[in-house]
């Protein structure tokens, strides 16, 4: 039993291949279809402690109470802070490598005290910054099927001028 | 809080990053073996077994199959626990309350991960989380935030995450478990991959395969199986919401981290007024050097923007004033399922002087051991080497 004698280290090989399909429930799925078939962004406001949640959720957990009301966001925000990936790895929920390079951020959205963390568009570090602009860029209608990746990334706002 | 309990046998494998001369079982049997021997008991004297992992490494759901055939439990009941990171500190606890209620004297708890059975380990992985939410976004890198955060609101440098990872490659070079020993220098470290900035490969644990197993014991068993014990004094469980975006310490609604309110908890039901002077010593889980710094500012064990100053001072090293993580830590050594057990582990050999070449300087009267995972979730555990401490 010495593996030193070069006697075979034997491995029993298998890949599984197992689909699912989750319910996104009732909250998060009236997120999903507002933002497949209008385009709008949507967060809830718990009325208690004043919290925005995006998607939508049922409870704020902190207060343990019902959310109320429903709000629509303009898709802009600000990056708190950001990361760019330079490391690729296999993402087996889609069958593929990760992209490289990805840039991350958690954005502090327009319209209600919530955050969200999405992709960047722009993952040049050199072009990043903590307190940027951004605002987010949906795929098109035909392409949206009710995820959270319906919003392909958020790219820098140039100039936010008015009108 | 129930009857007092104590750590009476400390068994662990020589953790490496690939096992393939052994199965998952023949593995954890390396450290049952080596815990029974500590304690010098056989399976007879073991009332329950638990066992414990995160089971999408290995891509089998029963895991505790391997129970019966490789542990000593056959016909003995226990179950199998799995909290995700936290799960070996969690096996820990569940122990502690088999025996703290009562319902049993001898229990054994086993914790365990081979990540040489993945293809991907990080495939695996990413299999833990929110599907319908956190893993679609694929949404950055949660400790390349923590580090660029801790950076521009503290004043902390790359430099600080560099000089911590040496620190913990020196007491990894005495740990005779530990995996990797790379006898680093600073400008290695600042200079190593950039996997998501400032987020270095250096930075970061390493893919571990070894098991971890503690026997304990009642008070009235544990004094007839030693005359050591170290005594399992108290711990803490805290949770927090499950997806990003609602859980983050920055924003308009920033959390408290789960590690300050265990600190808090711990520290207050058991007389801890000043941390570093009524501990000893801290066996942290930290998946990267940078968690270490923002982690011992969290765990209240220093003030805010003050974890980088002491490590400058020395204060965290083998010799210092506060040792963190002497084992090594979880930058040198992490079978994931098992390495919030190997904390626990570490932190009782340090309080019965029996850690060797890494013992700390300092003469440990009681150590804390944390447990990272789940979302963010801690667990802490407090040893002492008197039941009256």
């Amino acid at each position: 039993m010495d593996s030193d004698k070069g006697e075979e280290l034997l491995m029993v090989r298998a890949t599984y291949d197992v689909p699912y399909h989750w319910s996104a429930g009732q909250y998060v799925g009236k997120f999903f279809e507002e933002l497949r078939d209008n385009g709008r962004i949507y967060a809830n406001l718990c009325p208690k402690c004043g919290r925005g949640l995006i998607p939508p959720r049922p409870w704020c957990a902190r207060c343990n109470v019902r959310m109320g009301e429903w709000v629509e966001l303009n898709g802009r925000g600000t990056v708190l802070v950001f990361s760019v990936a330079q490391q690729s790895f296999w993402d087996s929920g889609r069958g593929e490598m990760t992209p490289v390079p990805a840039a991350g951020a958690i954005i502090q959205l327009d319209g209600a005290p919530v955050l969200l963390r999405h992709a960047l568009q722009e993952t040049d570090p050199e072009k990043l910054r903590m307190g940027m602009r951004v605002e987010a860029v949906l795929k098109p209608r035909e392409q949206r099927i009710g995820t959270l990746n319906d919003i392909l990334h958020f790219r820098t706002i140039e100039d936010e001028g008015h009108g | 809080m129930g009857r007092r309990v104590a750590i009476v046998g400390i068994g662990q494998t020589h953790h490496r990053g690939r096992r393939p001369d052994v199965s998952v079982g023949e593995m954890i049997n390396e450290a049952v073996r080596a815990a029974l021997e500590d304690a010098q008991l056989t399976p007879k004297d073991i009332d329950a077994v638990l066992c414990s992992n995160m089971d999408f490494f290995e891509g089998y759901y029963l895991s505790d199959l391997v129970m019966a055939d490789y542990t000593g439990a056959f016909l003995k009941p226990g179950f199998k626990i799995n909290t995700g990171g936290t799960t070996g500190g969690a096996a820990a606890e569940v122990a502690w309350h088999h025996i703290a209620s009562g319902l049993f004297d001898t229990v054994m708890t086993i914790a365990y991960q081979k990540q040489d059975e993945p293809i991907s380990s990080q495939s695996a992985l990413m299999t833990i989380s929110d599907p319908i939410y956190d893993r679609m976004t694929r949404s950055g890198n949660v400790f390349a935030y923590m580090a660029e955060q801790y950076m521009h609101e503290k004043g902390a440098t790359e430099e600080h995450a560099a000089i911590d990872r040496v620190k913990s490659d020196q007491n990894a070079l005495r740990n005779p478990h530990a995996h990797l020993k790379l006898n680093l220098t600073v400008e290695e470290v600042m200079n190593s991959r950039m996997l998501a900035y400032p987020l270095r490969l250096l930075h970061m644990c390493p893919q571990s395969c070894g098991a971890c197993v503690l026997i304990m014991a009642s008070e009235e068993r544990a004094r007839k199986i030693t005359n050591n014990p170290v005594w399992y004094k108290d711990q803490v469980t805290v949770f927090q919401e499950c997806w990003h975006s609602t859980s983050e310490p920055l924003g308009p609604n920033p959390v408290e981290s789960t590690k300050t309110v265990a600190a808090r908890k711990l520290f207050a039901r058991n007389g801890i007024t000043k941390p570093r002077r009524d501990i000893q010593c801290l066996e942290m889980y930290e998946p990267a050097s940078w968690c270490e710094l923002v982690w011992l500012e969290d765990f209240l064990i220093c003030d805010k923007a003050e974890a980088w100053k002491l490590l400058e001072k020395g204060v965290w090293h083998l010799e210092g004033e506060f040792p963190v993580n002497p084992s090594g830590g979880v930058v040198a050594t992490n079978p994931i399922g098992a390495t919030a057990m190997v904390r626990v582990a570490e932190a009782a050999l340090q309080v019965r002087g029996d850690a060797g070449e890494h013992q700390v300087t300092r003469q440990v009267r009681r150590a804390i051991a944390s447990s990272y995972g789940g979302f963010n979730w801690t667990i802490l555990h407090l040893l002492c080497g008197s039941p009256d401490d």
